[in-house]
């Protein structure tokens, strides 16, 4: 099996699908499922045994343990969504479209991990971003999608100069060895890392290009948000990935100013991965809307694993790594678990919603599991990577950046809790009354994807290991290391599993305790205490608009960056209509005006 | 064994016999495009003297790889065209085989003057054209200012002229290049300024807006892809293979692309209207290819034509046709030809989801927008990297990154476009079919399907661009001052 | 080193003998606050004499997550107790992680708010937001002063930081600055007035444990005590140099334990966003001092 083999029949596949959906919908999206999952199977099995031998002219492919990883995570991601896709087909204004671009842009995300050279990569950037581009407007909002576009491109062009800027002076183009001639001239590496760098920044939701981020993973389709959230930003991260570690920035700037250890660059450019981290945090405890709340959930997460591969450390890399894990697969069951209730019940708004849990119980445990992943509690797989990168900070001592990271993480309790308190419990509003529980084709992979957070929560050492594996093979000296259950960092040791265990083991000693005293009689939602009032509405008995007001209102007027982009954006416009009006008049007069004139300035001109 | 000249004359005769036979017009004029068509595959390359007057005494049609691929595509194109407006040709039936003619001429010849008589025939043709829609005030202007080009372009050949003595373009590169540097470049900026005017450079180009913002099916695509196509190889003909300019006169003229390029990309942006997005969209690209013209990229020059001239062939002519949409319930189209009344609804608001009644032409629009917008899987991406390409191996890193600043805006403005004609909706409410627009328009199944295969050759051309690229290659060793040689392409590309 | 059941024994032990010794101070410590007051107070063994007659009685529910909520709040804080070093007794040895503590408390704090928010009441939902509003205010500085203590003695175990501190000095006179910042964030995390919004006996009905009554107030009691057990040896082995023996220990842990008492009662309430602001203002400043002294010029090391 050859990554060209498998990437030409998924694009033919997606044409195919478009064809299959137009006969009947729901076959087509079956077939999206189908494919996923075949895709999914091929790479777990293959493994190692993946080869990149076949190539066409310049396409050409090479097989990395980075590469193999980051499409584990796509394709887990892809395929556990596509099962949400048979119930979406009748909301959507283009079903064909939809699947036939859901999986182009899945072929598209595996052409770029396994690229050879910067042209095959650049080919399947863009087609994941026109793909994406095109599912986003089936939703809510069209503006999102020229934004999410016009910021893309642009660290997409970047990208593309820095590449041609490196072939002008190595003359190659295969990543690798472009790569490691640029170690010659500090100059031209340093510029060509930081061109690339906003494009991965860009992709990854790095403020201050964050803001396509809640435009358009809040606006898309309810089940195409997980993957731009939980997937498709990770190709910004790949990208940062590759450029840091294989240039490598650290050796390219070692003569530059050192401040807590790294060089000033590098500790500038992580300043802008804290900064996301105190805006994510902060914009989303401000959100009602669930799913733009889990878009700047995303931000924050973009900071923590910028932060963790620009400090090119082995337990800060495998921690950016693990938490790119963690975090697809959470932030996917978190916007799935989101379509699930919106499935039921046509809303994402918080404040409309309430009490979900009465009716739809598996769905709020998968939340439930999703979240602790996500705020970095263990059980789960967020813990690894928060405890992972916490360390690396601890043993450099950068305690700036740690305090922004400690305010995200303490921070995402807020953010995650309030969906869960808002959405979940508290009371059920009367007409949510006849809500039924998730259908059983979203609730296998919901669960599916909350076993496997759990699991490697509990059990991490084969992803530690692995990443090790990829930090050997992206040339670090040294690796993480582990043994049998026990992770073993520079200043501190975590043992996975005893934890668990003795959560476990607490966990049973409360249950004696539970069991043991006297039964407890069940009563309704709306027999609480009130002081001696009766009230007849549940929704007054709600707490949920507004639930952070007070910690709101700290940063009630803070400035807003997406005015500056579109006052920008505005300039450009303001500027197009002063040279429609100045130079396209319908008056022959005028255009032979400035005919004559610019003949003049010409042959004036030409004589200086 | 058959002459060149043919492509040019048969079309002016039969122009004239279609004065004579008014009623059989149509007939022969779709004989004399079926001809030319099939014959420009089979013309043989070579220099041709016309009345057996020596070179460089009488006139030379030159026809080489350059010359024979132009040819090719605008006589394919212009038989297209003719063939899926039948409706609409009848009263211009003569009109067009002149235009015919005069622009074979121009691609094929090899003398200064008789440039310029094409150049006055096709204009005079495209004068008569555009009036066919009725908006008499823009004719005018494009009259006035076509004139004053031309006689622009004229002043420059004479002076020209008695500089050094011939008209001949073979003769006067030659010259050109022994002679050294001339005392002026007076001529050669008055040549420049004439052919400026055709090739929508800023700020020659006040004719544009109204000539093709106005324009239907027939007009559109006719001036908007293959009037300019022409314009911008006679242009890359002069340029790179006659004249001889210094750096400073280069750099001037350099900066007059710019502008334009800068100038029609942002022009674009500011405006909702489907027509002008896609007319400054054009003389962004125009701008664009002179600018690669002038300092020596000769094939990816062609390159960047070619891909426009499908593009906006596709582009103009689905733009013609949606621009006269109506609401069901209104009159037909042929009320509206009958009472002379055309519904004009521009803007793309009004035609939100036009595409979702429309998925078949919405998926050629669309092709041929993301070729514009230089997105992979189409012709313009590899357009695109050829460019940067190019640019960087000589070593240029200010003009790539306008270029690639200018493209930011242009896919931003073409993404906008795309999105909303595929899906209605206002902000912050999901897309669904009660928000399509209610206006809808006919269209013929036949120019339906011919769109769709054009876009299909370029995904087609996108995946494996190796032909168009090899060709271009081969177009830019004819022009003297060539420097592009080297290439991305799927086989056998540099890295 | 392999785990057996043993040491989840004796750390059981541990977390057991913990909550009767914080249960015995907070009583003794009623008695002495009473005293202060002009009255006489409780016995000392009023807190037991509480959290038997609650698992005795019966009471409500309002639903499965209001139930689990509180047994998974008492699991975490029974785990978090267990990896705790007391002293000389240390059953994970290496294992207790400063950040370990600080999830595992998580785990406690996410159940409780899921069991009040689960109740229906909206009280309670009010009171957890200002808990968890109030987290962001405390956790920040003390992991700060933490990450710097981290970085300069090289390890982040618990017991390895006591074992350090007794060969070279307590982290009182090491980093005083710091020692300070942990106090008051200790008051935060103990939820002692001025810190106590999220409770607010007057103003919320107690915020979260407004619905809650027999044995799931009961269990909560003791978390809420062991809770306390937890924060205080935890502040006593970060800054107080832990203790040799048993005795030194329960001396410094009494000490701790009532000043924070005695503090508070005279202290009145904030509000939920003056505990931001404030932890935002002097806390974190003296924080980052501390650790730039500590990180960048190496001072008291």
């Amino acid at each position: 099996m050859t990554i060209l083999t498998i990437i030409i029949a998924l694009i033919v596949l997606s044409f195919a699908t478009y064809y299959i959906t137009k006969i009947n919908n729901q076959v087509g999206a079956y077939t999206t499922v189908v494919v996923t999952l075949a895709a999914l199977v091929i790479f777990l099995l293959e493994g190692d045994k993946l080869s990149g031998a076949s190539s066409i002219g310049i396409l050409r492919f090479s097989v990395t343990p980075l590469a193999w990883f980051f499409s584990i995570i796509m394709l887990i991601v892809y395929s556990m969504v596509a099962f949400f896709n048979p119930y979406w087909m009748k909301k959507i204004l283009h079903p064909g479209a939809y699947n036939m671009l859901f999986l182009l842009s899945l072929a598209g995300t595996i052409g770029v991990f396994f690229a050879e050279n910067f042209i095959v990569m650049f080919i399947f950037w863009e087609i994941v971003v026109w793909a994406s581009m095109f599912i986003i407007p089936f939703g809510k909002s069209r503006t999102a999608s020229v934004v999410y576009y016009a910021m893309s491109t642009f660290g997409s062009f970047t990208f593309l100069y820095a590449i041609f800027m490196l072939y002008a002076n190595y003359g190659t183009f295969v990543i690798k060895d472009s790569l490691e001639a640029a170690k010659g001239d500090a100059n031209i590496a340093i510029a060509a890392f930081i061109l690339m760098l906003l494009a991965g920044f860009i992709k990854l939701g790095i403020f201050p290009f964050h803001i396509w981020l809640p435009m358009a993973h809040g606006n898309a389709p309810d089940t195409f948000s997980p993957i731009l959230s939980g997937g498709l930003v990770k190709l910004g991260a790949f990208l940062t990935i590759l450029i840091t570690t294989l240039l490598p920035i650290h050796e390219v700037t070692k003569d530059q100013a050192y401040i807590f250890g790294v060089p000033i660059l590098i500790y500038v450019l992580m300043i802008f991965g804290a900064i996301s981290i105190v805006v994510g945090t902060l914009m989303a405890i401000k959100q009602d809307d669930a799913k733009k709340l889990l878009a700047y959930s995303s931000v924050a997460n973009g900071g923590y694993i910028l932060i963790g591969i620009l400090l090119y450390d082995e337990m800060a890399l495998s921690g950016a790594l693990i938490h790119i894990f963690g975090h697809a697969i959470a932030s996917a069951t978190a916007f799935l678990t989101i379509a699930a209730v919106s499935y039921r019940t046509g809303t994402t708004k918080m404040s409309e919603l309430g009490g979900m849990i009465h009716k739809m119980p598996i769905t709020y445990v998968v939340y439930l599991m999703a979240i602790i992943s996500m705020a970095g509690i263990p059980p789960m797989t967020g813990f690894i990577s928060k405890w992972l990168l916490f360390q690396a900070l601890a043993d450099q001592g950068m305690f700036f950046i740690a305090t922004t990271m400690f305010f995200g993480s303490i921070g995402s309790f807020l953010y995650v809790f309030r969906p869960l308190s808002v959405l979940f419990l508290g009371q059920l509003k009367p007409e949510h009354k006849t809500v039924k529980e998730a259908p059983i084709g979203m609730l296998i992979p919901m669960v599916i994807l909350s076993g496997i957070t759990l699991f490697y929560g509990v059990l991490p050492n084969s992803l530690v290991e692995y990443t090790a594996k990829i930090e050997s093979a992206l040339g670090f000296d040294k690796v993480i290391e582990t043994s049998a259950l026990v992770i073993q960092g520079n200043n501190g040791d975590l043992h996975a599993p005893l934890i668990t265990g003795i959560f476990a083991f607490g966990f049973i000693i409360a249950l004696i305790i539970f069991l043991i005293a006297p039964k407890s009689r069940k009563v309704g939602l709306m027999d609480t205490y009130t002081a001696g009032e009766f009230l007849y509405t549940p929704s007054l008995y709600h707490a949920g608009y507004a639930y952070y007001a007070p910690f709101e209102r700290l940063y009630q007027k803070h400035p807003n960056i997406v005015a500056l982009f579109a006052a920008l954006v505005q300039k450009v416009k303001d500027f197009g209509k002063f040279i429609r009006f100045v130079f396209f008049s319908r008056w022959p007069g005028r255009g032979v005006m400035f005919i004559i004139l610019t003949m003049i300035l010409l042959m004036w001109g030409e004589k200086l | 064994m058959i002459r060149p000249v043919l492509l040019v004359v048969l079309p002016l005769l039969i122009a004239f016999l279609s004065v004579m036979f008014k009623k059989q017009t149509k007939p022969l004029l779709l004989i004399a495009v079926l001809i030319n068509a099939v014959v420009v595959f089979v013309i043989d390359k070579g220099e041709y003297i016309i009345g057996n007057h020596m070179q460089p005494y009488g006139i030379v049609l030159n026809v080489d790889n350059y010359s024979l691929y132009a040819l090719i595509v605008l006589n394919v194109l212009f038989a297209l065209l003719v063939l899926l407006n039948l409706a609409k040709i009848t009263k211009i039936a003569s009109i067009l085989m002149i235009a015919l003619g005069g622009l074979n001429g121009l691609l094929m010849t090899g003398d200064l003057f008789n440039l310029f008589v094409f150049l006055e025939i096709s204009a005079i043709a495209a004068f008569m054209i555009v009036a066919t829609n009725k908006k008499l005030i823009h004719v005018f202007n494009y009259m006035i200012i076509g004139i004053v080009g031309s006689v622009m372009y004229l002043f420059g050949v004479i002076l020209l002229y008695s500089q050094y003595g011939t008209l001949n373009m073979n003769k006067m590169a030659e010259l050109m290049t022994t002679t050294g540097t001339p005392a002026t470049y007076i001529p050669i900026i008055m040549i420049f300024g004439g052919l400026a005017v055709e090739t929508k450079l800023l700020p020659f180009n006040g004719w544009v807006k109204g000539v093709l913002g106005n324009s239907d099916s027939l007009v559109g695509p006719m001036i908007g892809s293959i009037y300019s196509g022409v314009m911008l190889i006679v242009f890359g003909r002069l340029f790179t293979d006659v004249f001889v300019l210094n750096d400073q006169v280069r750099i001037l003229l350099s900066v007059i692309a710019i502008v334009t390029l800068i100038a029609g990309e942002v022009s674009a942006f500011s405006t909702m209207k489907l027509r002008e997005i896609l007319l400054y969209s054009s003389v962004a690209q125009s701008g664009l290819a002179v600018l690669l013209f002038l300092n020596g990229y000769g094939s990816i020059a062609v390159l960047v034509v070619f891909a426009n001239v499908l593009a906006k062939f596709i582009l103009f002519m689905l733009a013609g046709v949606m621009t006269n949409s109506h609401k069901k319930s209104e009159h037909t189209e042929y009320e509206h030809i009958l009472n002379n009344t055309v519904d004009n609804h521009d803007d793309i608001s009004t035609l939100a989801g036009i595409f979702v009644k429309n998925p078949l032409n919405g998926v050629a629009f669309s092709v041929a927008s993301l070729s514009l917008a230089s997105l992979p899987l189409f012709f313009g991406f590899f357009v695109k990297i050829n460019v940067l390409y190019s640019m960087f191996l000589r070593g240029d890193y200010v003009l790539p990154a306008i270029i690639l600043a200018t493209s930011l805006v242009e896919g931003a403005y073409i993404i906008r476009m795309l999105v909303v004609l595929w899906n209605p909706g206002k902000e912050g409410e999901k897309a669904t079919k009660e928000a399509v627009t209610s206006l809808n328009y006919e269209i013929d199944q036949l120019v339906c399907m011919v769109l769709l295969l054009i876009s299909l050759s370029l995904v087609a051309l996108g995946i494996s661009p190796d032909l168009a690229i090899d060709r271009a290659d081969e177009a830019g060793a004819d022009l003297e001052y060539n420097i592009s040689t080297e290439y991305v392409e799927l086989e056998g590309g540099k890295e | 080193m392999t785990i057996t059941i043993t040491d989840f024994l004796v750390a059981f032990g541990v977390a057991f003998c913990g909550w009767a010794l914080q249960t015995s101070v907070s009583g003794i410590t009623r008695k002495t606050v009473a005293r202060m007051q002009k009255r006489y107070g409780p016995k000392w063994y009023q807190n037991f004499r509480d959290i038997f007659k609650l698992l005795n009685k019966r009471a409500i529910t309002h639903g499965w997550v209001y139930d689990f909520g509180v047994i998974m709040a008492l699991a975490g804080i029974i785990g978090t107790a267990m990896f705790t070093p007391v002293a000389n007794i240390v059953v994970f040895k290496g294992y207790d992680n400063f950040f370990v503590f600080v999830y595992l408390f998580a785990v406690g704090m996410l159940g409780m708010a899921m069991s009040a928010s689960g109740s229906g009441n909206p009280l309670a939902s009010i009171g957890v937001m200002r808990a968890l509003t109030q987290m962001v205010g405390y956790e920040v500085p003390f992991m700060v002063i933490v990450l710097a203590l981290i970085h300069v003695r090289d390890t982040s175990s618990i017991s390895a930081l006591v074992d350090i501190q007794q060969a070279s000095g307590w982290n009182l006179v090491v980093m005083p600055i710091g020692t300070i910042v942990g106090f008051i964030c200790l008051m935060g995390m103990l939820g002692k007035k001025p810190f106590d919004t999220y409770i607010a006996p007057a103003e919320l009905a107690s915020g979260p444990m407004v619905e809650y009554g027999g044995k799931q107030l009961g269990m909560l009691m003791i978390m809420h005590e062991i809770a306390t057990f937890v924060e205080i040896s935890l502040f006593v082995n970060l800054f107080l140099g832990g203790g040799s023996n048993i005795l030194e220990f329960l001396v410094k842990y009494f000490i701790v334990y009532t000043l924070a008492s005695y503090v508070s009662n005279v202290l009145g309430r904030f509000k939920i966003d003056q505990v931001v602001t404030f932890y935002y203002k002097i806390p974190i400043l003296l924080a980052l001092i501390q650790a730039g002294m500590l990180v960048i010029f190496g001072w008291g090391v």
